[in-house]
């Protein structure tokens, strides 16, 4: 009694907790903040996968088959590979269409078909009993162990265990409704529950990774003991290391499909993916991080199940509750509570999650068409329409809780069935969606009667083969059928439907299911045509990621209605506050006051389905639209235009886009032309000025000595000796400063002529030498020379690189000390290079102006020293005669005390012999 | 899109029943060791290339 009491408690306390943690989220989304807006909350909540099936059921079916549990985690965790493509797809949909279940996904895809909304909720609510019974099983077993632990030894489940399932059921009923089904939103989702649901995968991740830590390293001393003691023993043997005969091999494979399709279309994997998501880029970090959580919670399933077997006596113990019995038998009782409270939170996690994503669709899909078109929800008299549809989502989730528990006392309990074998049940039901999404999403040809033809087909496949047979078991039915088949038809045997012998009953009917649901929607498809609607409906799914991300879809809705009557429709779901507040949204997105709306247009005929649909569900909010607006139906060319239409509008946009990006582009390039064209012209204004100042100094120089020699004619001889060699002088300066401006000049336009031929750099340097000897003994300048041996060729105008050298010797010359100058030349080959250097132990050149001795007369000079001799293009003229070679000129690094300036040419050989080079050298532009 | 079909080629016949012997690697089985390894791989892998992604449109934003 002790122990039931704190129990109790404890289990209050959780689910006090839970209950915190569902109303701070609450809370925090009316002040606008999202707690669930981060990827690891969406990946936790997408844990909401691993049910008590994985925290009870898996260890049971591994105790029995060994790693045959795995392929249910390894499906998903392949299609997590592929979610990028597909999930991303989905929920794109559904945001843009406010689809908020399977059920609405698929009839809005299929011409927004009534009937087939209808058919998968009721496949899906058939489907999920089972299911959903499996959870009330865990509970009510595990509550059942945990208060009476001297039950232990009794086989299958206590009698005591209905009745308190009964009452578990009720409190769970309880529980998700105010969970779940709160208040009526038009994007139906919500949050708190989602955070509930993710705190309820930690708690079930951390629990069943402490039993598994219990058992390995407390029980065991590690993995390998385990394995090893394992395999020690014969019967365990195979689980260790099963042989991979029978049919192991379709099993896994099956299997891995089955929850591969489970995954993406169970409705509580639907909610919590889809309808639940904040943000679409949270996926791509789920895509790692919840098969990360599926391995970390699968890793200890082996050997807990090893180490059951191990300890318990053959049969005496239920398999798939060796996970809460291992620690109570080994009397750690804090461990078998925790795991008590990680099990219910695997179990009820699931059940709020489903029961809201089933009742959601029970009401969206089923009860509010039947009710609009049997005209119930059209009379004045009942305005608030929102409380209606809250009571019928209430309703429904009581009815499938307690349908479950019918289920569960009427059909599982009586025909032992393990934990597994019940979940693949309902994971086969919900596969029998895949063709109609899956189709759906990339096909365009698929119809409504394709649909619907394959759903029911797949159903009653699926039905009769595994449910049927169930209901046998359980003694419901007589057993004949299962040995010899419905009226003696031995093709007609559940579990070997037309005579297929060779699988287990799950994997066929998995094959024969999927393979008939299948053919009948490929096949009815390819026969029967699509309406308008369905046409349109099918190319906005598939061609979904190119419409843009926002909601500025195509119009495939043509009427009128007057604006007062769609106010009142939104009042009745929606309340009169919030009518007003979409409202303005509305009128503010367009820039209208909100006044102007009322002339209702076509857009805001379909923004009110679109908000009626997130609240009601796409086949009621057409009908209820409908019912106000009076539709001119379309025909299927007038959609396609529309399509076309919205498709070329948004490429064009697109276009237009790229194309002002271009003209952004191109313009700062005009910009930039512009610049470098002003630079060029002041530069021109500066070179003119310069020669015009550059030719006037010797010419001015000249006149005035001339003056003075004709004015004064009894001048001494010795005098006008020395003015006439002055005259002479400054007249040879001119002539040479008037014969380089041509040079360059020629040279800029390209019009000097160059004769290139294989040329011997060593001869062109004694040649060079040899023209400035005279200057050089005049100062008494030592040369030395230190020139390779072989003969360096290049391929170049002798006459032109002799100027050059002649060049940079007469600066080398200038600039020496008067005493005790040195002049030194080197060339000598780098790989295919020559390198000229000419040194002098002069003034040298500060840092600063290495680059700019290079420019037209700019001439370096020291403070204290005159303007030196030379006209100042020398090295220009230089720089331009060995790049027109191919060739670089610069400063060497180590100028500043005492030049060194180096050529650098490319080296000539026979094999590699340039054209002959005739362009124009590369600064053309400054002339 | 390459990952799944590397996953699902792994992960099945023929290649799983390489693995599937009585071999013992480390005092494991090889076939649970295989399966593990290989899941932690995949994991490993999609993690990188997402993450990659993400950072690399981060700094471009």
């Amino acid at each position: 009694m002790e122990l039931n009491l704190g129990l109790l408690i404890t289990a209050l306390t959780y689910l006090g907790v839970l209950f915190g943690i569902a109303y701070y989220a609450d809370w925090q989304r009316t002040q606008s903040r999202s707690l669930i807006n981060n990827a690891t909350i969406y990946s936790l909540s997408l844990a909401v996968y691993c049910t008590g099936w994985t925290f009870y059921g898996s260890v049971g079916l591994a105790s029995k088959q060994g790693v045959m549990f795995l392929p249910v985690y390894l499906g998903p965790t392949l299609l997590a590979l592929l979610w990028v493509f597909v999930l991303r797809k989905i929920i794109r949909i559904c945001k843009r269409y406010s689809l908020t279940s399977i059920a609405d996904f698929v009839s809005s895809r299929y011409g927004k078909s009534p009937f087939l909304g209808g058919l998968v909720a009721v496949i899906a609510v058939v489907g999920i009993l089972p299911y959903i019974a499996l959870q009330l099983k865990v509970i009510g077993t595990s509550f059942q162990l945990i208060i009476r632990p001297t039950d232990l030894q009794v086989e299958g489940l206590p009698l005591m265990t209905r009745d308190a399932t009964f009452y578990i059921t009720l409190v769970l009923i309880a529980f998700t409704i105010l969970f779940g089904v709160r208040r009526l939103d038009t994007s139906e989702r919500h949050e708190g529950m989602v955070a509930a649901v993710a705190f309820e995968s930690l708690v079930k991740l951390v629990a069943f990774l402490s039993v598994g830590l219990f058992v390995v390293f407390g029980l065991y001393d590690g993995f390998g003991d385990l394995f090893t003691q394992a395999g020690a023993v014969p019967e365990l043997e195979q689980l260790v290391t099963p042989s991979g005969d029978g049919s192991f091999y379709e099993d896994w494979f099956l299997l891995g499909v089955l929850s591969m399709l489970a995954f993406l279309l169970l409705p509580r994997q639907f909610q919590v993916s889809v309808v639940e998501n904040v943000n679409e880029d949270h996926i791509s970090r789920a895509a790692w991080l919840f098969p990360l959580y599926l391995l970390l919670i699968n890793l200890f399933v082996l050997p807990i199940a090893l180490a059951g077997r191990l300890y318990f006596a053959e049969g005496t113990i239920d398999a798939d509750t060796f996970v809460l019995t291992l620690p109570m038998a080994m009397g750690n009782e804090s461990l078998a509570w925790f795991v008590f409270i990680g099990g219910l939170s695997a179990a009820t996690s699931m059940i709020i999650v489903e029961a809201v994503a089933l009742s959601n669709m029970i009401c969206n899909s089923l009860v509010m068409p039947i009710l609009i078109r049997l005209h119930i929800l059209h009379t004045e008299g009942r305005p608030k329409l929102d409380r209606v549809v809250l009571n019928i989502r209430r309703g429904s989730v009581a009815l499938v809780l307690f349908a479950s528990y019918l289920y569960f006392r009427q059909v599982i309990g009586p025909a032992h069935s393990s934990l597994v074998s019940i979940g693949l049940v309902s994971f086969l039901a919900v596969a029998q969606f895949a063709p109609s999404v899956i189709g759906g999403l990339y096909w365009k040809n698929g119809t409504r009667l394709g649909a619907v033809t394959g759903l029911l087909a797949g159903f009653v496949v699926w039905g009769y083969t595994l449910p049927f047979s169930q209901l046998i078991n359980a003694g419901l039915l007589p057993s004949s059928i299962l040995s010899e088949g419905l009226f003696g038809l031995s093709w007609l045997r559940p579990l070997h439907l037309f005579g297929l012998e060779a699988m287990t009953p799950i994997s066929q009917a998995t094959f024969w299911s999927l393979l008939i649901n299948t053919g009948c929607y490929v096949g009815v498809s390819m026969i029967t045509r699509q309406t308008a609607l369905e046409r349109g409906q099918a190319n906005l799914f598939v061609d979904a990621f190119r419409y843009g991300r926002d909601s500025s879809h195509a119009q495939l809705w043509r009427g009128s209605a007057t604006s007062e009557e769609l106010r009142t429709l939104l009042q009745r779901f929606l309340g009169n506050r919030r009518t007003d507040q979409v409202l303005r949204e509305f009128a503010h997105s367009r820039g209208l006051n909100p006044e102007e709306i009322w002339q209702a247009d076509s857009d805001l005929i379909q923004y009110t389905e679109k908000l009626l649909s997130g609240a009601i569900g796409s086949v009621s909010a057409r009908i209820m639209v409908a019912s106000v607006a009076k539709e001119e139906p379309l025909r299927v060319d007038e959609v396609m235009d529309l399509l076309d239409a919205t498709q070329q509008a948004i490429a064009y946009s697109q276009q237009l886009e790229e194309k002002s990006q271009q003209l952004q582009t191109a313009t700062a390039e005009l910009r930039k032309a512009n610049l470098r064209l002003q630079e060029l012209d002041a530069l021109k204004d500066e070179f003119i000025s310069t020669i015009t100042h550059e030719l006037r100094t010797p010419l001015t120089s000249i006149r005035a000595f001339s003056e003075i020699l004709y004015d004064a004619r009894n001048l001494p001889k010795a005098k006008q000796k020395e003015f006439l060699s002055i005259v002479i002088q400054e007249s040879e300066r001119l002539t040479r400063l008037i014969n380089q401006i041509l040079d360059i000049e020629k040279m800029e336009l390209g019009k000097l002529e160059w004769n290139k031929e294989p040329v011997v750099l060593q001869s062109v340097i004694h040649q060079a030498l040899a023209s400035v000897s005279q200057l050089v003994k005049d100062r008494r300048i030592a040369v030395e020379t230190d020139l390779v041996p072989g003969a360096l060729r290049v391929f170049g105008d002798p006459d032109r690189l002799t100027q050059v050298l002649v060049n940079l010797l007469s600066n080398a010359i200038k600039f020496s000390p008067e005493k005790g100058g040195g002049i030194w030349v080197t060339a000598l080959s780098k790989q295919d290079q020559v390198v000229v250097r000419v040194r002098d132990n002069g003034i040298g050149i500060p840092s600063e102006y290495w680059e700019s001795v290079f420019e037209k007369f700019k001439q370096y000079q020291d403070q204290e020293e005159e303007r030196p001799s030379g006209t100042g293009l020398g090295l220009s003229i230089s720089k331009t005669i060995i790049e027109n070679h191919q060739g670089r000129m610069y400063v060497a690094p180590g100028s500043e005390s005492g030049a060194i300036l180096e050529f650098v040419l490319p080296l000539w050989s026979k094999t590699s012999q340039p054209e002959v080079d005739a362009r124009p050298p590369q600064k053309a532009v400054a002339a | 899109m390459g990952m799944f079909l590397v996953g699902v080629f792994l992960l099945h016949y023929p290649i799983l029943s390489l693995f599937v012997l009585e071999v013992w690697v480390f005092d494991l089985p090889l076939l649970y060791l295989y399966l593990f390894v290989v899941w932690l791989g995949l994991i490993a892998c999609s993690g990188w290339v997402v993450e990659r992604k993400r950072r690399n449109r981060t700094l471009q934003d």
